[in-house]
């Protein structure tokens, strides 16, 4: 149930997430570069404001927060130490 | 068009002010009131640029200071209405001497937040003392260098990281110093993913 493009016939689902988006970041430039401030300024801070609006709604602990990235990273770590072997 | 431009004399961002930079904005104010020398680094800086993407905090580096004056900068902070989410912050000095963070917010909040530390290593200390101006809505702050920037973010390699230095090096190509840009490259051993973005 991928809902990236950049989807590859032979990847993981791991993998896949974990690809860097680059096609998207370069088109997300071009079209910074293309457009005046007024075009893309408030699309980029409907992103930020948004994320802004929903973490406000959601009253999470610091402690939540640290487990949430604690678990992350393990897992990620454990990827990685999977990976090297 | 774009709004971003990387000048002689800093950064210019011609687009309005989001929370993230609004928050950036006041907590440099109320530093510079107290000339503690401080720069913002890392992801907000690709969201600066206009980058979009979200985070959960802002990460600033403020210059290795006293107990006395960072107890001033605290009482500052309080008094403009910001608490520490995760710890208050009178424990800002014992946090901070001991490596460590400590998260500043706006009152009651715990997002957006800065993550505020002492720099750690040679790079924090670079960004710190070659930071350059930045200025959006008429209001300037500092930033790290954005070659910098871009060599740690391949560094670190997370996907995220690798995706906010393509950003900063696609938007700002030949207005970047390729030479400084390869010297971190080189001191933090990043060149086979630098290879990779300059192919973008």
């Amino acid at each position: 149930m991928p809902d990236s493009q950049n989807s590859e016939a032979n990847a993981t689902v791991g993998e896949i997430a974990r690809e860097p988006r680059f096609d998207a970041v370069v088109r997300w430039v071009e079209y910074i570069q293309n457009n005046p401030p007024e075009v893309w300024g408030p699309q980029q801070n409907a992103v930020v404001d948004g994320q802004i609006d929903s973490a406000a709604a959601v009253d999470r602990s610091p402690e939540e927060i640290r487990k949430i990235r604690s678990f992350a990273d393990d897992v990620l770590a454990e990827r990685e130490e999977s990976s090297e072997e | 068009m774009s709004g971003v431009e990387l000048t002689d004399s800093g950064l210019v961002v011609d687009r309005e002010p989001n929370g993230f930079d609004e928050l950036a904005i006041e907590f440099s104010t109320l530093a510079a009131q107290h000339d503690i020398d401080h720069v913002f680094i890392a992801g907000y800086v690709a969201i600066l640029t206009g980058r979009s993407r979200s985070t959960e905090d802002i990460d600033v580096f403020i210059q290795p200071c006293s107990e006395a004056e960072i107890d001033a900068f605290v009482a500052e902070l309080e008094a403009a209405d910001y608490w520490g989410p995760a710890m208050p912050l009178s424990a800002m000095y014992d946090n901070l001497s001991s490596g460590t963070n400590i998260w500043v917010a706006p009152d009651g909040e715990m997002s957006p937040r800065l993550e505020v530390k002492f720099p750690g290593d040679e790079f924090d200390r670079a960004s710190l003392s070659n930071a350059i101006s930045a200025s959006i809505d008429g209001e300037t702050i500092p930033i790290g260098p954005l070659e910098l920037q871009i060599a740690y973010k391949l560094a670190l390699g997370g996907r995220t990281d690798l995706e906010d230095a393509a950003h900063l090096y696609t938007l700002f190509g030949e207005t970047l110093s390729t030479a400084r840009l390869e010297t971190w490259v080189e001191k933090l051993g990043t060149e086979d993913e630098y290879a990779r973005l300059t192919e973008l």
